[in-house]
């Protein structure tokens, strides 16, 4: 068969399956008839495609089919339905999971994190020296200005401002723990102990400063999301950096590309609880209430959030 | 024949081979230059009015930058199948490396990666990366199992419905300019003439190609070109091009 004869004859097809992806690209999947012809359109497309590469009718006319098969593919393959409801899913069931998929480098990595910080936070009682050498000039002179007082003093009044601004701040720090993580997990703990030793040292210092109370009624609210996101995120990117170093009976490429999609469940995932505990510092922890109210408040996610990276979505 | 082009093939689950073609880093780096300058525009914008607003406006200031930083890439690439504006015009798009179209996973892990990419400074990883894999891939990419990929010629639609229609109304116009072309080439195109030697298909497929660049080449470059087939023609110049044209044209019609 001449190729302008194989031409002539299946044009029709081709640019039915035109129009069908043309409507379908444009319109989305609302349904209509002219949908229901895709498959079979596809398949004859992929055939003329070998067809005209085996009868060799050159570039042109098989780049043409090749366009045209891969756009019909795509939208085979790619349905993606009920956005909101799998957002839901995940923020219930899939991160706690996640975590436990990584039961063994979330111990390694809350030990690594909760051991500096404990130890940084008790030395502002026992060794202060610890303290003021952990903790940087500036972030100990905002922490005198802001708690040092009866009330707490935040810089700004405006709440929405400080959510802004703990997004930017805190869910990049999550971000680029995770990322880190690359660098044969170096980068990750490094973040993470970074932060832990700061941040145990902020506590020490509250403590070494005689306003630990103020302090506390600032932070209660808010730290166990946030903390714990950050060992969530460092336990994503060692598991990145793990990979890379040990891929075990897969080549590297594919070992990195299996567990790079699982494991950005857990960046995901600490990128959602950082923007639950910016909520509740910019809109709840600035209030001055009495130290009890905060605890009673507060307190219960010190233990929520561990149970529920424990005990969510286990299956019977 | 060596390859002188990436084109990567894959196999779907239909059982058809489909051709990728890998972009390149300068490509890319235009789509990320294109990408930089929209989301500045788009800052620059907002922030005249945002200042405005005071307190709120620099909450809602701060959370543009954050989705900027972190959110547009995986966004546009996820929902938007798989390409952001400076992407798009450039031509070029993200797919999983099978060929089917980009997950939210894959979208959102390539772009948090894009972190590790920038390092030391201006992307020196991600370069690295790509310089060294056999698809272009940068750090994100291989973590994700994503490519970039030159959009395939005729995926150039547009989506909107006005924009469709004006299509149609020049592809008639066209339609009609290549008609009137198609008939000058049919006073202008040769007998067909069987060729002096049997050609494989590759080679058949080769001179078909040649008879439908011949517009767009200059004159003296065709006579060049078909100088090259002298031990098949027996022929130079202009003689030898009429001959070839003649052959592809019998292979067009009666091969």
């Amino acid at each position: 068969m001449s190729r302008a004869r194989f031409v002539s004859d299946r044009e029709a097809s081709w640019k039915r399956l035109a129009r069908v992806l043309n409507d379908l690209e444009s319109r989305g999947r609302k349904s209509s008839a002219l949908h229901a012809e895709l498959p079979s359109l596809y398949r004859a497309v992929a055939g003329d495609l070998s067809l005209a590469r085996h009868r060799a009718y050159g570039l042109a006319l098989e780049e043409r089919l090749n366009a045209l098969s891969l756009r019909a593919y795509h939208q085979l393959h790619g349905a993606r339905l009920g956005l909101l409801r799998r957002f839901g899913r995940f923020v219930t069931v899939g991160i706690p999971r996640a975590v436990r998929a990584e039961g063994r480098l979330m111990l390694l990595c809350s030990v690594l994190f909760w051991a500096p910080f404990i130890l940084l936070t008790l030395a502002g009682a026992w060794a202060p020296h610890w303290v003021q050498a952990a903790l940087p000039a500036e972030m100990a002179a905002g922490l005198d200005q802001g708690f040092g007082g009866e009330s707490i003093q935040r810089d700004s009044q405006s709440n929405l401002m400080m959510f802004g601004h703990y997004i930017r701040n805190n869910v990049g720090i999550d971000f680029r723990t995770y990322a880190g993580g690359l660098l044969a997990g170096v980068g990750a703990l490094f973040f993470m102990i970074f932060n832990a030793i700061v941040l145990g040292a902020a506590f020490g210092y509250s403590w070494m400063q005689g306003y630990s109370e103020t302090f506390l009624r600032f932070v209660v609210g808010h730290g166990a999301p946030e903390l714990w996101a950050i060992v969530v995120s460092a336990t994503g990117g060692l598991r990145l950096g793990l990979t890379l170093i040990a891929p075990g009976r897969r080549s590297r490429r594919a070992a990195l590309a299996e567990d790079g999609r699982r494991s950005v469940h857990l960046a995901a995932g600490a990128g959602v609880m950082t923007t639950v505990a910016a909520f509740i510092e910019a809109f709840w922890s600035a209030n001055d209430f009495s130290l009890t109210v905060k605890l009673a408040v507060g307190g219960p996610l010190w233990v929520l959030v561990p149970a529920w990276l424990l005990f969510a979505g286990r299956r019977r | 024949m060596k390859q002188t082009d990436l084109a990567l093939p894959i196999q779907t689950p239909e059982g058809s081979t489909l051709i990728l073609r890998p972009a390149g880093i300068a490509v890319r780096g235009a789509a990320w230059a294109l990408d930089a300058l929209a989301r500045a525009t788009v800052y620059t914008v907002c922030a005249i009015p945002l200042g405005l607003l005071g307190r709120t406006g620099f909450a809602v200031l701060m959370l543009l930058l954050f989705a900027g930083e972190w959110l547009y890439f995986a966004g546009y690439e996820a929902f938007r199948s798989g390409a952001t504006p400076g992407k798009r015009r450039m031509g070029i798009k993200v797919v999983q490396s099978d060929g089917g179209p980009v997950s939210i996973e894959a979208a959102l892990v390539r772009n948090l990666v894009r972190f590790a990419d920038t390092l030391p400074f201006a992307y020196g990883a991600g370069l690295v990366s790509c310089l060294s894999s056999s698809t272009f891939q940068r750090l994100g990419d291989r973590v994700a199992g994503t490519l970039v990929v030159h959009v395939p010629q005729d995926a150039t639609n547009s989506s909107l419905t006005l924009a469709t229609r004006l299509t149609d109304i020049t592809q008639r116009r066209a339609q009609g300019r290549a008609q009137r072309a198609q008939d000058e080439q049919a006073e202008n195109s040769p007998e067909p003439e069987r060729p002096a030697a049997s050609l494989t298909g590759h080679e058949a497929a080769l001179l078909l190609s040649f008879e439908e660049r011949r517009a767009r080449l200059h004159p003296d470059r065709q006579i060049e070109l078909a100088n090259l087939l002298e031990p098949l023609t027996g022929q130079r110049g202009e003689q030898a091009l009429a001959t070839l044209r003649a052959n592809a044209h019998w292979l067009e019609g009666e091969a």
